[in-house]
Protein backbone atom coordinates (compact mmCIF):
# COMPACT_ATOMS: atom_id res chain seq x y z
CA UNK A 1 0.00 0.00 0.00
CA UNK A 2 1.25 3.54 -0.64
CA UNK A 3 1.52 6.27 1.81
CA UNK A 4 0.43 9.36 1.40
CA UNK A 5 3.44 10.98 4.07
CA UNK A 6 5.98 8.88 3.79
CA UNK A 7 9.36 9.93 5.77
CA UNK A 8 12.15 6.82 6.12
CA UNK A 9 14.49 6.78 8.16
CA UNK A 10 14.89 10.67 8.65
CA UNK A 11 17.69 12.42 10.12
CA UNK A 12 17.42 16.22 10.18
CA UNK A 13 19.95 18.62 11.86
CA UNK A 14 20.34 22.64 12.21
CA UNK A 15 23.09 23.67 12.23
CA UNK A 16 24.69 27.47 13.80
CA UNK A 17 26.86 28.96 11.18
CA UNK A 18 27.77 31.93 14.05
CA UNK A 19 29.68 29.44 15.91
CA UNK A 20 33.22 28.93 15.09
CA UNK A 21 33.18 25.67 14.06
CA UNK A 22 29.53 25.62 13.44
CA UNK A 23 27.46 23.81 15.88
CA UNK A 24 24.84 20.98 14.62
CA UNK A 25 22.04 19.91 16.67
CA UNK A 26 20.22 16.68 15.53
CA UNK A 27 16.43 17.42 15.88
CA UNK A 28 15.31 14.35 14.64
CA UNK A 29 16.99 10.77 14.66
CA UNK A 30 15.82 7.93 12.34
CA UNK A 31 12.28 8.67 12.13
CA UNK A 32 9.98 6.97 10.23
CA UNK A 33 6.38 7.91 9.97
CA UNK A 34 3.64 6.56 7.21
CA UNK A 35 0.47 8.32 7.11
CA UNK A 36 -2.29 7.12 4.79
CA UNK A 37 -4.48 9.03 2.13
CA UNK A 38 -7.53 10.61 4.33
CA UNK A 39 -5.89 9.65 7.78
CA UNK A 40 -6.23 12.21 11.09
CA UNK A 41 -2.88 12.44 12.99
CA UNK A 42 -2.17 13.97 15.94
CA UNK A 43 1.41 14.53 17.02
CA UNK A 44 2.19 15.29 20.64
CA UNK A 45 5.95 16.03 22.22
CA UNK A 46 6.92 18.45 24.41
CA UNK A 47 8.35 21.76 23.60
CA UNK A 48 11.95 20.82 21.51
CA UNK A 49 11.28 17.26 20.74
CA UNK A 50 11.21 17.63 17.28
CA UNK A 51 7.26 17.68 15.72
CA UNK A 52 7.57 20.67 14.80
CA UNK A 53 10.50 19.82 12.19
CA UNK A 54 9.06 16.77 11.24
CA UNK A 55 6.23 18.42 9.88
CA UNK A 56 8.42 20.89 8.12
CA UNK A 57 9.80 17.77 6.22
CA UNK A 58 6.42 16.88 4.99
CA UNK A 59 6.12 20.03 3.11
CA UNK A 60 9.51 20.50 1.88
CA UNK A 61 10.77 23.34 4.31
CA UNK A 62 13.03 20.82 5.71
CA UNK A 63 15.52 18.45 3.73
CA UNK A 64 16.61 15.40 5.86
CA UNK A 65 20.38 15.14 6.17
CA UNK A 66 20.12 11.47 5.57
CA UNK A 67 16.60 9.32 4.72
CA UNK A 68 13.77 10.29 2.19
CA UNK A 69 10.38 12.12 2.42
CA UNK A 70 7.60 11.53 0.00
CA UNK A 71 4.72 13.36 -0.46
CA UNK A 72 1.74 11.34 -3.08
CA UNK A 73 4.89 10.05 -4.04
CA UNK A 74 7.07 12.65 -4.76
CA UNK A 75 10.00 12.80 -3.02
CA UNK A 76 10.88 16.29 -1.46
CA UNK A 77 14.64 16.46 -2.31
CA UNK A 78 13.97 16.94 -6.62
CA UNK A 79 13.41 20.37 -6.30
CA UNK A 80 11.39 20.13 -9.39
CA UNK A 81 8.28 18.05 -7.11
CA UNK A 82 8.47 21.85 -5.16
CA UNK A 83 5.32 23.08 -6.14
CA UNK A 84 3.04 20.12 -6.17
CA UNK A 85 4.09 19.21 -3.11
CA UNK A 86 3.42 22.43 -1.46
CA UNK A 87 -0.21 22.47 -3.67
CA UNK A 88 -0.92 19.12 -2.12
CA UNK A 89 -0.08 19.73 1.61
CA UNK A 90 -0.54 22.91 3.09
CA UNK A 91 0.77 24.19 6.20
CA UNK A 92 -0.93 26.16 8.78
CA UNK A 93 1.07 27.92 11.79
CA UNK A 94 0.81 29.03 15.07
CA UNK A 95 0.28 32.38 14.93
CA UNK A 96 -2.55 33.45 12.88
CA UNK A 97 -0.86 37.29 12.63
CA UNK A 98 2.38 35.86 10.76
CA UNK A 99 0.87 34.18 7.67
CA UNK A 100 -1.93 36.70 6.95
CA UNK A 101 -1.03 38.93 4.14
CA UNK A 102 -3.52 41.13 2.45
CA UNK A 103 -5.87 43.75 3.76
CA UNK A 104 -8.98 42.12 2.54
CA UNK A 105 -10.15 38.23 3.48
CA UNK A 106 -11.20 37.08 0.52
CA UNK A 107 -8.09 38.54 -1.68
CA UNK A 108 -5.30 36.63 1.39
CA UNK A 109 -7.00 33.89 0.77
CA UNK A 110 -6.59 34.15 -3.44
CA UNK A 111 -3.03 35.30 -2.87
CA UNK A 112 -1.63 31.80 -3.64
CA UNK A 113 -4.02 31.07 -6.34
CA UNK A 114 -2.94 34.54 -7.96
CA UNK A 115 0.83 33.47 -7.78
CA UNK A 116 0.26 30.18 -9.13
CA UNK A 117 -1.46 32.09 -12.51
CA UNK A 118 -4.97 30.81 -12.07
CA UNK A 119 -7.80 31.71 -13.88
CA UNK A 120 -9.69 34.79 -12.40
CA UNK A 121 -13.02 33.32 -12.83
CA UNK A 122 -11.17 29.77 -11.21
CA UNK A 123 -10.39 32.14 -8.55
CA UNK A 124 -13.34 33.31 -7.66
CA UNK A 125 -15.13 30.04 -7.65
CA UNK A 126 -12.09 28.46 -5.44
CA UNK A 127 -12.06 31.70 -2.58
CA UNK A 128 -15.58 31.71 -2.27
CA UNK A 129 -15.94 27.95 -1.82
CA UNK A 130 -13.17 27.43 0.41
CA UNK A 131 -14.72 30.22 2.64
CA UNK A 132 -17.47 28.76 2.45
CA UNK A 133 -16.11 25.59 3.67
CA UNK A 134 -14.52 27.37 7.01
CA UNK A 135 -17.52 29.50 7.53
CA UNK A 136 -15.54 32.86 6.85
CA UNK A 137 -17.58 33.76 3.63
CA UNK A 138 -19.75 36.60 4.94
CA UNK A 139 -16.64 37.93 6.39
CA UNK A 140 -14.83 38.24 3.07
CA UNK A 141 -15.00 42.12 2.24
CA UNK A 142 -13.61 42.47 6.01
CA UNK A 143 -10.04 43.69 7.21
CA UNK A 144 -8.30 40.45 8.80
CA UNK A 145 -6.43 42.26 11.53
CA UNK A 146 -10.11 42.81 13.09
CA UNK A 147 -10.94 39.11 13.02
CA UNK A 148 -10.48 37.28 16.03
CA UNK A 149 -7.82 34.63 16.45
CA UNK A 150 -10.14 31.54 15.72
CA UNK A 151 -11.27 33.39 12.79
CA UNK A 152 -7.79 34.19 11.03
CA UNK A 153 -6.55 30.86 11.54
CA UNK A 154 -9.99 29.71 9.67
CA UNK A 155 -9.00 32.13 7.25
CA UNK A 156 -5.64 30.57 7.09
CA UNK A 157 -7.07 27.42 6.26
CA UNK A 158 -9.20 28.71 3.74
CA UNK A 159 -6.09 30.01 1.97
CA UNK A 160 -4.77 26.48 1.90
CA UNK A 161 -7.96 24.79 0.73
CA UNK A 162 -8.62 27.36 -1.95
CA UNK A 163 -5.07 25.12 -3.65
CA UNK A 164 -7.61 21.96 -3.36
CA UNK A 165 -4.82 19.85 -1.08
CA UNK A 166 -4.82 16.39 -0.16
CA UNK A 167 -3.18 17.12 3.13
CA UNK A 168 -3.01 20.01 5.71
CA UNK A 169 -0.21 20.62 8.03
CA UNK A 170 -1.01 22.02 10.89
CA UNK A 171 1.59 23.25 13.56
CA UNK A 172 -0.67 24.10 17.21
CA UNK A 173 -3.02 25.85 15.02
CA UNK A 174 -5.05 26.81 18.45
CA UNK A 175 -2.07 27.76 21.21
CA UNK A 176 -3.25 31.40 20.72
CA UNK A 177 -7.06 31.13 20.27
CA UNK A 178 -9.63 31.27 23.23
CA UNK A 179 -11.77 27.97 23.75
CA UNK A 180 -14.54 29.70 21.46
CA UNK A 181 -11.51 29.89 18.60
CA UNK A 182 -10.23 26.50 19.35
CA UNK A 183 -13.59 25.07 18.92
CA UNK A 184 -13.90 26.74 15.56
CA UNK A 185 -10.53 25.26 14.53
CA UNK A 186 -11.06 22.19 15.37
CA UNK A 187 -14.59 21.23 13.96
CA UNK A 188 -13.41 22.50 10.69
CA UNK A 189 -10.77 20.49 10.84
CA UNK A 190 -12.76 17.31 11.51
CA UNK A 191 -15.32 18.22 9.18
CA UNK A 192 -12.67 18.73 6.15
CA UNK A 193 -11.21 15.21 7.32
CA UNK A 194 -14.27 13.44 7.30
CA UNK A 195 -16.31 15.45 4.73
CA UNK A 196 -13.81 15.89 2.04
CA UNK A 197 -11.11 13.06 2.96
CA UNK A 198 -8.14 15.54 3.77
CA UNK A 199 -5.29 13.88 5.69
CA UNK A 200 -4.32 15.51 7.83
CA UNK A 201 -1.42 16.24 10.89
CA UNK A 202 -2.58 17.96 13.74
CA UNK A 203 0.71 18.92 15.91
CA UNK A 204 -1.07 20.04 19.79
CA UNK A 205 -0.20 20.67 23.18
CA UNK A 206 -3.88 20.16 23.92
CA UNK A 207 -4.87 16.26 24.76
CA UNK A 208 -8.18 16.87 24.25
CA UNK A 209 -7.82 17.49 20.75
CA UNK A 210 -5.68 14.83 20.53
CA UNK A 211 -8.19 12.74 21.35
CA UNK A 212 -10.53 13.34 18.94
CA UNK A 213 -7.57 12.13 15.99
CA UNK A 214 -7.75 8.51 14.68
CA UNK A 215 -4.15 8.43 15.20
CA UNK A 216 -1.96 9.83 18.05
CA UNK A 217 2.18 9.83 17.37
CA UNK A 218 4.56 10.99 20.19
CA UNK A 219 8.00 12.23 19.31
CA UNK A 220 10.38 12.83 21.50
CA UNK A 221 13.93 13.38 21.62
CA UNK A 222 13.72 13.71 18.48
CA UNK A 223 12.63 9.76 18.11
CA UNK A 224 9.02 8.52 17.34
CA UNK A 225 8.24 6.73 20.71
CA UNK A 226 5.06 5.60 20.38
CA UNK A 227 2.46 5.17 17.94
CA UNK A 228 -1.57 4.00 17.80
CA UNK A 229 -4.86 5.15 18.59
CA UNK A 230 -5.89 7.70 21.28
CA UNK A 231 -7.52 5.06 22.92
CA UNK A 232 -4.08 2.93 22.80
CA UNK A 233 -1.67 5.87 23.79
CA UNK A 234 -3.80 7.78 26.64
CA UNK A 235 -4.06 4.60 28.64
CA UNK A 236 -0.74 4.37 28.92
CA UNK A 237 -0.97 7.56 31.80
CA UNK A 238 2.50 7.49 33.62
CA UNK A 239 4.55 6.60 30.18
CA UNK A 240 2.75 10.07 29.46
CA UNK A 241 3.27 12.11 32.25
CA UNK A 242 7.16 10.66 32.43
CA UNK A 243 7.50 12.37 28.63
CA UNK A 244 6.08 15.44 29.92
CA UNK A 245 2.69 15.14 28.56
CA UNK A 246 -0.39 14.71 30.11
CA UNK A 247 -3.62 12.75 28.98
CA UNK A 248 -6.94 13.85 29.18
CA UNK A 249 -8.90 14.66 32.17
CA UNK A 250 -11.79 12.36 31.65
CA UNK A 251 -8.43 9.64 31.26
CA UNK A 252 -6.93 10.50 33.94
CA UNK A 253 -10.10 10.39 36.48
CA UNK A 254 -11.04 6.78 35.24
CA UNK A 255 -7.03 6.05 35.65
CA UNK A 256 -6.55 7.09 39.01
CA UNK A 257 -10.41 5.13 40.04
CA UNK A 258 -9.02 1.75 38.65
CA UNK A 259 -5.86 2.71 40.65
CA UNK A 260 -8.27 2.79 43.73
CA UNK A 261 -8.88 -0.93 42.85
CA UNK A 262 -12.56 -0.04 40.88
CA UNK A 263 -13.30 -2.06 38.04
CA UNK A 264 -13.26 0.77 35.16
CA UNK A 265 -11.98 0.94 31.71
CA UNK A 266 -8.46 2.05 31.37
CA UNK A 267 -9.49 3.48 27.41
CA UNK A 268 -11.74 5.86 28.27
CA UNK A 269 -11.39 9.46 25.88
CA UNK A 270 -14.48 10.91 26.13
CA UNK A 271 -16.51 12.22 28.39
CA UNK A 272 -19.44 10.26 28.10
CA UNK A 273 -17.70 7.05 28.00
CA UNK A 274 -16.17 8.33 31.90
CA UNK A 275 -19.51 9.58 32.76
CA UNK A 276 -21.40 6.06 31.69
CA UNK A 277 -18.18 4.27 33.39
CA UNK A 278 -18.49 5.69 36.49
CA UNK A 279 -22.14 5.52 36.46
CA UNK A 280 -22.47 2.20 36.18
CA UNK A 281 -19.67 1.86 39.54
CA UNK A 282 -22.26 3.77 41.48
CA UNK A 283 -24.85 1.98 40.82
CA UNK A 284 -22.95 -1.34 41.54
CA UNK A 285 -22.21 0.13 44.55
CA UNK A 286 -25.26 0.77 45.82
CA UNK B 1 -6.83 45.81 52.35
CA UNK B 2 -7.38 46.06 48.91
CA UNK B 3 -4.18 46.78 46.74
CA UNK B 4 -5.78 47.62 43.41
CA UNK B 5 -9.12 48.51 43.37
CA UNK B 6 -11.87 50.05 40.59
CA UNK B 7 -15.06 52.61 40.61
CA UNK B 8 -17.37 52.05 38.15
CA UNK B 9 -14.20 51.93 35.47
CA UNK B 10 -15.59 52.04 32.03
CA UNK B 11 -13.50 52.27 28.91
CA UNK B 12 -14.82 53.45 25.18
CA UNK B 13 -12.76 52.53 22.33
CA UNK B 14 -12.70 55.20 19.38
CA UNK B 15 -15.07 57.55 21.04
CA UNK B 16 -17.18 60.03 18.55
CA UNK B 17 -16.17 57.47 15.71
CA UNK B 18 -18.15 54.91 13.75
CA UNK B 19 -16.31 51.97 15.32
CA UNK B 20 -17.29 52.96 18.79
CA UNK B 21 -16.73 50.13 21.34
CA UNK B 22 -17.20 49.93 25.14
CA UNK B 23 -14.54 47.45 26.23
CA UNK B 24 -15.48 48.28 29.64
CA UNK B 25 -18.66 48.90 31.60
CA UNK B 26 -18.84 49.89 34.79
CA UNK B 27 -16.06 47.49 36.54
CA UNK B 28 -16.23 47.69 40.30
CA UNK B 29 -14.03 45.61 41.48
CA UNK B 30 -11.42 45.21 45.02
CA UNK B 31 -8.42 42.82 44.60
CA UNK B 32 -6.68 42.40 47.97
CA UNK B 33 -3.26 42.31 49.34
CA UNK B 34 -1.93 38.79 48.69
CA UNK B 35 -4.72 37.35 47.24
CA UNK B 36 -4.12 34.75 43.80
CA UNK B 37 -6.23 35.75 41.37
CA UNK B 38 -7.69 34.06 37.83
CA UNK B 39 -9.19 36.07 35.29
CA UNK B 40 -10.60 34.47 31.93
CA UNK B 41 -13.07 35.78 29.68
CA UNK B 42 -13.26 34.90 25.97
CA UNK B 43 -11.45 37.29 23.46
CA UNK B 44 -12.76 40.72 23.39
CA UNK B 45 -14.38 39.98 27.01
CA UNK B 46 -12.33 43.38 28.56
CA UNK B 47 -9.68 41.43 30.21
CA UNK B 48 -6.78 42.68 28.86
CA UNK B 49 -8.21 46.57 28.46
CA UNK B 50 -9.15 45.56 32.24
CA UNK B 51 -5.35 44.60 32.96
CA UNK B 52 -3.91 47.88 31.61
CA UNK B 53 -5.94 50.10 33.73
CA UNK B 54 -4.23 48.35 36.88
CA UNK B 55 -0.61 49.60 36.03
CA UNK B 56 -1.99 53.07 34.22
CA UNK B 57 -0.88 51.68 31.12
CA UNK B 58 -4.51 53.16 29.66
CA UNK B 59 -6.57 55.79 31.10
CA UNK B 60 -10.12 55.35 32.11
CA UNK B 61 -12.88 56.70 30.06
CA UNK B 62 -15.01 56.91 33.47
CA UNK B 63 -14.54 56.07 36.59
CA UNK B 64 -11.22 55.31 38.78
CA UNK B 65 -8.49 53.10 39.16
CA UNK B 66 -7.04 52.87 42.94
CA UNK B 67 -3.71 51.44 43.62
CA UNK B 68 -3.19 51.16 47.32
CA UNK B 69 -5.57 53.39 48.13
CA UNK B 70 -4.51 56.08 45.25
CA UNK B 71 -6.23 57.44 42.66
CA UNK B 72 -2.58 57.83 40.40
CA UNK B 73 -4.01 59.26 37.56
CA UNK B 74 -5.11 62.48 39.99
CA UNK B 75 -1.04 63.14 40.34
CA UNK B 76 0.70 62.73 37.20
CA UNK B 77 3.50 62.18 39.24
CA UNK B 78 2.39 58.79 41.08
CA UNK B 79 2.58 56.98 37.49
CA UNK B 80 5.81 55.90 37.33
CA UNK B 81 5.71 55.04 41.57
CA UNK B 82 2.48 52.65 40.25
CA UNK B 83 4.60 50.70 37.52
CA UNK B 84 6.84 49.95 40.17
CA UNK B 85 3.95 48.67 42.17
CA UNK B 86 2.04 46.79 40.10
CA UNK B 87 4.13 44.52 37.70
CA UNK B 88 3.28 43.83 34.20
CA UNK B 89 4.15 40.55 32.18
CA UNK B 90 2.63 40.51 28.88
CA UNK B 91 2.08 37.47 26.72
CA UNK B 92 5.01 35.96 24.81
CA UNK B 93 7.18 38.44 27.38
CA UNK B 94 10.06 36.61 25.59
CA UNK B 95 10.16 38.63 22.80
CA UNK B 96 10.80 41.86 25.13
CA UNK B 97 14.14 40.06 26.47
CA UNK B 98 16.72 42.48 24.92
CA UNK B 99 20.22 42.87 27.15
CA UNK B 100 23.32 40.95 26.60
CA UNK B 101 22.97 38.67 29.38
CA UNK B 102 19.80 37.47 31.53
CA UNK B 103 21.30 38.68 34.93
CA UNK B 104 21.35 42.18 32.68
CA UNK B 105 17.84 41.66 31.66
CA UNK B 106 16.72 40.88 34.91
CA UNK B 107 18.23 43.68 36.40
CA UNK B 108 16.76 46.73 33.74
CA UNK B 109 14.04 47.09 35.95
CA UNK B 110 15.30 47.10 39.35
CA UNK B 111 18.03 49.42 37.50
CA UNK B 112 15.40 51.67 36.98
CA UNK B 113 13.83 51.79 40.10
CA UNK B 114 17.54 53.52 41.51
CA UNK B 115 18.05 50.55 43.86
CA UNK B 116 21.67 50.35 44.69
CA UNK B 117 23.98 47.45 43.02
CA UNK B 118 23.75 45.25 45.70
CA UNK B 119 20.28 45.46 46.14
CA UNK B 120 19.93 45.05 42.50
CA UNK B 121 22.13 41.68 42.67
CA UNK B 122 20.27 40.34 45.94
CA UNK B 123 17.13 40.71 43.93
CA UNK B 124 17.99 39.19 39.85
CA UNK B 125 19.33 36.09 42.08
CA UNK B 126 15.91 36.06 44.17
CA UNK B 127 14.26 36.03 41.18
CA UNK B 128 16.47 34.27 38.78
CA UNK B 129 16.11 31.23 42.01
CA UNK B 130 12.54 31.34 41.61
CA UNK B 131 12.11 30.72 38.08
CA UNK B 132 14.21 27.99 38.20
CA UNK B 133 17.04 29.72 36.42
CA UNK B 134 21.00 28.95 37.22
CA UNK B 135 24.07 31.26 38.04
CA UNK B 136 25.56 29.81 34.59
CA UNK B 137 22.12 30.73 32.82
CA UNK B 138 22.27 33.97 33.91
CA UNK B 139 25.61 35.23 32.30
CA UNK B 140 24.35 33.65 29.01
CA UNK B 141 22.93 35.82 26.35
CA UNK B 142 19.06 35.43 26.55
CA UNK B 143 18.94 34.59 22.91
CA UNK B 144 20.78 30.88 23.72
CA UNK B 145 18.24 30.24 25.99
CA UNK B 146 15.44 27.89 25.53
CA UNK B 147 11.47 28.92 24.52
CA UNK B 148 10.57 28.19 28.80
CA UNK B 149 13.94 29.14 29.93
CA UNK B 150 13.20 32.42 27.90
CA UNK B 151 9.94 32.80 29.24
CA UNK B 152 11.20 31.90 32.58
CA UNK B 153 13.96 35.00 32.69
CA UNK B 154 11.08 37.29 31.28
CA UNK B 155 8.94 36.59 33.93
CA UNK B 156 12.17 37.18 36.93
CA UNK B 157 12.73 40.80 35.39
CA UNK B 158 9.29 41.63 36.82
CA UNK B 159 9.40 39.75 39.90
CA UNK B 160 12.87 41.28 40.34
CA UNK B 161 11.37 44.38 40.68
CA UNK B 162 8.83 43.22 43.48
CA UNK B 163 5.84 44.39 43.14
CA UNK B 164 3.04 44.18 45.40
CA UNK B 165 1.01 43.02 42.26
CA UNK B 166 2.49 41.03 39.38
CA UNK B 167 -0.01 40.54 37.17
CA UNK B 168 0.46 37.67 34.41
CA UNK B 169 -1.04 37.71 30.99
CA UNK B 170 -1.36 34.06 29.45
CA UNK B 171 2.06 33.23 31.05
CA UNK B 172 1.42 29.95 29.98
CA UNK B 173 0.61 30.07 26.28
CA UNK B 174 2.39 27.62 23.62
CA UNK B 175 4.02 25.58 26.38
CA UNK B 176 3.64 21.96 26.38
CA UNK B 177 2.21 20.29 29.90
CA UNK B 178 5.38 20.09 31.75
CA UNK B 179 6.48 23.77 31.15
CA UNK B 180 3.01 25.01 31.82
CA UNK B 181 2.63 22.90 35.29
CA UNK B 182 6.46 24.57 35.97
CA UNK B 183 5.25 28.15 35.03
CA UNK B 184 2.26 27.43 37.46
CA UNK B 185 3.92 26.12 40.31
CA UNK B 186 6.79 28.76 39.79
CA UNK B 187 4.30 31.49 40.48
CA UNK B 188 2.59 29.62 42.88
CA UNK B 189 5.99 29.44 45.20
CA UNK B 190 6.32 33.41 44.41
CA UNK B 191 3.44 34.16 45.28
CA UNK B 192 3.44 32.12 48.82
CA UNK B 193 7.33 33.26 49.92
CA UNK B 194 6.70 36.75 48.80
CA UNK B 195 2.82 37.12 50.08
CA UNK B 196 2.52 39.53 47.23
CA UNK B 197 -0.86 39.70 45.20
CA UNK B 198 -0.73 37.40 41.80
CA UNK B 199 -2.71 37.95 38.91
CA UNK B 200 -3.39 35.58 35.70
CA UNK B 201 -5.18 35.65 33.12
CA UNK B 202 -5.63 32.87 31.48
CA UNK B 203 -7.44 30.60 28.57
CA UNK B 204 -7.94 27.21 30.72
CA UNK B 205 -10.03 27.09 33.76
CA UNK B 206 -8.22 23.46 34.26
CA UNK B 207 -5.45 25.94 34.91
CA UNK B 208 -6.45 28.14 37.20
CA UNK B 209 -8.78 26.09 39.03
CA UNK B 210 -5.66 24.82 40.32
CA UNK B 211 -4.36 27.57 42.20
CA UNK B 212 -6.80 30.79 42.30
CA UNK B 213 -8.14 32.22 45.62
CA UNK B 214 -10.83 33.83 43.74
CA UNK B 215 -11.93 33.80 39.39
CA UNK B 216 -12.70 37.22 37.79
CA UNK B 217 -14.90 36.09 35.01
CA UNK B 218 -15.36 39.02 32.05
CA UNK B 219 -17.75 38.68 29.99
CA UNK B 220 -18.56 41.73 27.02
CA UNK B 221 -16.57 44.32 29.13
CA UNK B 222 -18.61 43.48 32.52
CA UNK B 223 -17.83 41.17 35.69
CA UNK B 224 -19.96 38.31 35.28
CA UNK B 225 -18.96 37.01 38.49
CA UNK B 226 -15.57 37.12 41.04
CA UNK B 227 -15.64 34.52 43.49
CA UNK B 228 -14.34 31.61 44.90
CA UNK B 229 -13.74 28.47 42.78
CA UNK B 230 -16.34 26.25 43.83
CA UNK B 231 -18.82 29.17 43.33
CA UNK B 232 -17.59 30.24 40.51
CA UNK B 233 -17.71 25.90 38.55
CA UNK B 234 -20.68 25.68 40.22
CA UNK B 235 -22.42 27.95 36.98
CA UNK B 236 -20.26 26.28 34.51
CA UNK B 237 -23.83 25.90 32.22
CA UNK B 238 -23.53 29.73 32.28
CA UNK B 239 -20.15 29.85 31.64
CA UNK B 240 -19.89 27.36 28.46
CA UNK B 241 -22.79 29.49 27.07
CA UNK B 242 -20.35 32.68 27.66
CA UNK B 243 -17.57 30.99 25.77
CA UNK B 244 -15.71 29.59 27.98
CA UNK B 245 -14.62 26.35 28.55
CA UNK B 246 -14.93 24.61 32.13
CA UNK B 247 -13.07 21.79 33.16
CA UNK B 248 -13.74 18.63 31.39
CA UNK B 249 -14.02 16.86 35.00
CA UNK B 250 -16.95 19.59 35.71
CA UNK B 251 -18.84 18.45 32.59
CA UNK B 252 -18.23 14.81 33.49
CA UNK B 253 -20.18 15.39 36.64
CA UNK B 254 -22.70 17.53 35.13
CA UNK B 255 -23.46 14.70 33.16
CA UNK B 256 -24.03 12.01 36.23
CA UNK B 257 -25.58 14.83 37.91
CA UNK B 258 -27.97 15.06 34.85
CA UNK B 259 -28.28 11.12 35.29
CA UNK B 260 -29.77 11.51 38.73
CA UNK B 261 -26.41 11.03 40.82
CA UNK B 262 -26.41 14.33 42.81
CA UNK B 263 -22.63 14.89 42.68
CA UNK B 264 -23.04 18.64 43.32
CA UNK B 265 -22.08 21.31 41.37
CA UNK B 266 -18.68 22.46 42.83
CA UNK B 267 -16.43 19.61 40.97
CA UNK B 268 -13.65 21.31 39.36
CA UNK B 269 -10.35 19.22 39.55
CA UNK B 270 -9.36 15.78 39.24
CA UNK B 271 -8.04 14.74 42.68
CA UNK B 272 -11.45 16.70 43.88
CA UNK B 273 -13.41 14.30 41.25
CA UNK B 274 -11.98 11.26 42.34
CA UNK B 275 -12.41 11.62 46.14
CA UNK B 276 -15.97 12.15 46.16
CA UNK B 277 -16.92 9.28 43.36
CA UNK B 278 -14.67 7.26 46.09
CA UNK B 279 -16.38 8.35 49.31
CA UNK B 280 -19.73 8.22 47.21
CA UNK B 281 -18.99 4.76 46.73
CA UNK B 282 -17.46 3.56 50.09
CA UNK B 283 -20.59 4.66 51.74
CA UNK B 284 -22.80 2.43 49.56
CA UNK B 285 -20.34 -0.17 50.18
CA UNK B 286 -19.66 0.01 54.00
Amino acid sequence: MEFFLDAENVRFSYVNEAEEPPVRTEVLKDVTLRVKKGEFTAVLGHNGSGKSTLAKCFNAINLPDSGTVTVAGLRTDDENNLLPIRKSAGMVFQNPDNQIVATIVEEDVAFALENLGVEPSEIRRRVDEALKTVGMYKYRMHAPHKLSGGQKQRVAIAGILAMNPDCILLDEPTAMLDPRGRKEVMDTIKRLNREQGVTIVLITHYMEEAAQADRIVVIDGGELLLDGTPRKIFSQVETMKNLGLDVPQVTELAWRLRKAGYDIPEDIITEEECAEAIAALLKKGG
Amino acid sequence: MAIIETKELTYVYGENTPFRKVALDKVSIEINEGEMIGLIGHTGSGKSTLIQHFNGLMKPTSGKVLVDGEDFFADKKKLREVRFKVGLVFQYPEYQLFEETVAKDIAYGPKNMGLDEAEINRRVHDAAELVGLTAEQLQKSPFELSGGQKRRAAIAGVMAMEPKALILDEPASGLDPQGRDRIFDMLKRYHTEKKNTVIVVSHSMEDIAKFADRILVMNEGSVFCFDTPPKVFGRSRELEQIGLAVPQVTRVIGRLNDMGFDLGSDVYTIGYAEKLIRARLGEKVQ
